[in-house]
């Protein structure tokens, strides 16, 4: 009886492949060093299933280089227990496959079918299995429903998916050389400027990302706004008041502005020509992960990397297919019909699905987005077998409609746009509404139209107009990226990858190079891109890290090898990271100033300015370098407002208010010194 | 030789009185104000467009400084 190892990437994965290949679907559970694997006995074949827990493995320095030293350019694969504290679970892990591989003749690799999984089950079987990844099998699937993994296991592939396992070993390691190089040149500099440590990090993916933030910055911080103006129009109608639109939605000078308020205001016009139009509007898409990602933040204000969280458990107890997919593809090899059948089991759904399959031809409104291994994502109809939490009940059922709302026929909107003709001028009335709902009711309450209705009027209708003026504005200055809209620009700029984005987006603000919600950068983010453009331009540059992602994507396609993609990017680092290192002390210098102004302007007071009511922060003098209490109203009011403080000492505020002046408290702690708290307000009064 | 940018410091890029991120500034100044007149009439003087732009919730913060700057030192 031949004994075969199956590897899936996450426990809750081998649990349902367990299940789908045992005949009752109850596999037994074994316990190896409390790791859970599982046995189904077959005719003449005993299966083992177990998982990774991600990845197991990593990139790691060889070498006596201590931590600090830069550049390093060897490295290889590591066990992540080995070299992170805290990783006994890891190491159990890996012990127990090591047991069961001993006990297996067959190996299969059943993780993720994307790069990452590839190489997670690569990885395992080469190191812990005993360099079985050369005689391992591959299963395909999209989603962890019995059938499909059942046919995943009957069909799978004789080998592994080495062009993805060679994808992934490059970009692990070229990203490994990157970060480890770049981000230790950035740490050193600073901590030997300033004797201080302060985690600073950069990369191939990471820095034209901040790069994006940044020129948005310059862009808002230095916007000087336009004027323009729209004309507002009041007008009656058969008794009825509507506001119109003047031929020109704005204009450039205020005397134009002004010409057409007095030449129409209290005029009476006619209503000419009347223009009807009916169009059609099609279906959605399905969902690719980034489009998932964009609506959930849309709707419900989810970021990327939570709604990919959530999508990714939701996948896991077999709800949804494989998240990660850059598909907008639905085959038909998902059986449409059948998927639709379960979701009409569910009441919510039941009258949309119904209708659905009473229709002849199933065809969904696809894409132009394609991913070799995935289909879009879709849901897979199967009832939850827990209660879901609410994020998961809102994503499944954004996944849901969006999946009914593709198959459903196009919506048609009526647009009528009548003209009213008042001394040579022209004015526009516009109204609009559906007349056939379509796909829009599948996808409510996520698609929406707002229909605005006209009353009757035909050509030569009397007109009044009530009022008419001439109202300023201004242009508004870009809007901030917020984390939907951030990756969205990686992906326009085919940056990172689908796996790679949303926690991309997180390092960047977990470093402080910015915050927010509405993304704003702070001033150690900019001078982290100052000081990459100034040494080293091309980390910055799109251009050079889109090359390397086409490159990367060419070994997946088995079109490059991977030896030299890692050769080449080498070649690219060496020059920079000699750079770096000349300019080390200058490096050093700015960063370390910035990162000491920017820990005093955490040193934001919440009394406001006594002067002038704006806010007090602890202002470092550029020239001296001695801090005091400053009013940041000084540029925009002119407040001259200022408090010294003590020199010496780590400053920080208090919560509590002085019992004299009310003002903030503040302390300043000294080694081997008793704390000093005191007023500084009370200070100058003294 | 290189000065510092007298707002905030800085140094200063060459060419320029102020810093990289201030010439910015007063870089998109010198466009607006020609778009500024076109739009009031050639009438308008600099110093009602820097005080208009400071009322502006808008105006970019180094643009205020800028205009505040320019206010002050009477440069206009």
């Amino acid at each position: 009886m031949r004994t075969t190892l199956i590897i899936a990437e996450k426990p809750d994965a081998a649990l349902h492949i367990a299940e789908a290949l045992h005949p009752q679907g109850e596999p037994r559970k074994l316990s190896r060093k409390t790791v859970p694997v599982y046995e189904i006995v077959r005719p003449a074949e005993r299966v083992l299933v177990c998982s990774a827990l991600g990845h197991l493995y990593k990139v790691e320095q060889i070498g006596s280089a201590s931590r600090g030293e830069y550049p390093v350019w060897e490295y290889d694969w590591k066990p992540i227990h080995a070299s992170e504290q805290g990783r006994a679970r890891q190491e159990k892990w890996l012990d127990a496959i090591a047991g069961l591989a001993k006990e297996a003749d067959t190996y299969v690799n059943a993780c993720d079918l994307d790069v990452e999984g590839s190489l997670i089950g690569y990885m395992i079987l080469k190191y812990a299995c005993n360099g079985a990844h050369s005689v391992a099998k591959r299963m395909k699937f999209s989603t962890l429903t019995p059938e499909e993994l059942r046919r995943a296991y009957e069909n799978m592939l004789p080998q592994l998916d080495f062009p993805l396992v060679n994808a992934g070993l490059c970009r692990h390691e070229v990203d490994w050389l990157y970060g480890i190089n770049l981000s230790r040149a950035l740490t050193e500099s600073a901590r030997r400027s300033s004797n201080r440590y302060t985690t600073l990090s950069t990369g191939r993916v990471q820095g034209p990302t901040l790069r994006f933030v940044v020129e948005r910055e310059q862009q808002i911080e230095t916007f000087v706004p336009i004027p323009y103006w729209e004309i507002q129009a009041n007008v009656e109608i058969n008794g009825q008041t509507l506001q119109a639109e003047y031929e020109a939605p704005r204009l450039d000078t205020k005397a134009e502005a002004e010409g057409v308020a007095s030449k129409s205001h209290g005029k009476e016009g006619l209503v000419g020509d009347i223009e009807s139009h009916a169009a059609q509007v099609p279906p959605p898409v399905p969902f690719d992960l980034s489009t998932l990602q964009a609506e959930a933040y849309r709707h419900f204000r989810m970021v990327p990397r939570e709604s990919l969280g959530v999508a990714e458990r939701l996948y896991l107890d077999a709800l949804i297919s494989y998240p990660r997919t850059s598909s907008q593809k639905l085959p038909t090899s998902i059986n449409y019909r059948h998927v639709l059948e379960l979701l009409s089991k569910n009441t919510t759904y039941e009258p949309l699905a119904t209708k659905l399959l009473n229709t002849h031809n199933l065809l969904p409104n696809e894409g132009k987005k394609t991913d070799p291994a995935h289909p879009a994502v879709y849901p897979t109809g199967a009832p939850p077998k827990r209660p879901l939490e609410p994020k998961q009940s809102k994503i499944l059922d954004l996944i849901v409609r969006r999946f009914m709302a593709v198959f459903g026929p196009p919506a048609e909107r009526e647009t009528v746009k009548a003209t009213i003709n008042v001394d040579n001028l022209k004015f526009y009335l516009r109204g609009s509404r559906i007349l056939d709902a379509g796909w829009i009711d599948s996808y409510k309450p996520y698609a929406r139209f707002e229909e605005v209705t006209l009353p009757p009027v035909s050509k030569g209708t009397h007109v009044k107009f009530l009022s008419v003026t001439a109202v300023e504005k201004f242009s508004q200055p870009p809007p901030r990226y917020n984390p939907s809209s951030l990756l969205r620009e990686m992906e326009a700029n085919e940056i990172g990858t689908k796996a790679t984005r949303a926690e991309i987006i997180e390092t960047l603000a977990r470093r402080a190079y910015f915050k927010g919600d509405r993304i704003e950068v702070t001033p150690l983010g900019i001078q982290i891109v100052d000081v990459l453009e100034k040494y080293c331009p091309r980390v910055l540059d799109v251009a050079f890290t889109r090359e390397l992602e086409e490159m990367m994507v060419d070994i997946e396609l088995g079109k490059e090898k991977r030896q030299r993609v890692v050769s080449e990017a080498i070649s690219h680092l060496r020059p920079i990271m000699n750079e770096l290192k000349t300019h080390e002390q200058e490096i050093g210098g700015q960063l370390s100033s910035t990162i000491r102004q920017a820990r005093a302007a955490e040193l934001t007071f919440s009394v406001a300015c006594p002067k002038c009511g704006r806010v007090l922060h602890v202002i470092r003098n550029r020239k001296s370098g001695k801090r005091f209490i400053g009013c940041l109203g000084k540029w925009e009011a002119g407040c001259s407002f200022t408090l010294p403080l003590p020199q010496l000492g780590r400053l920080s505020l208090l919560d509590q208010r002085c019992n004299k002046c009310s003002f903030q408290l503040v302390k300043v702690t000294s080694k081997g010194r008793r704390p000093l708290i005191t007023c500084q307000m009370c200070y100058v009064k003294k | 030789m290189l000065h510092n940018c007298p707002i905030c410091n800085n140094a200063t890029v060459e060419g320029s009185l102020f810093c990289k991120a201030h010439d910015r500034a007063q870089v998109q100044f010198e466009s607006a104000f020609g778009k500024w007149q076109h739009a009031y009439g050639s009438q308008l003087e600099k110093r009602a467009f820097l005080e208009r732009l400071l009322q502006l919730p808008e105006t970019g913060r180094k643009s205020r400084e800028v205009a505040r700057f320019l206010l002050e030192k009477g440069s206009t």
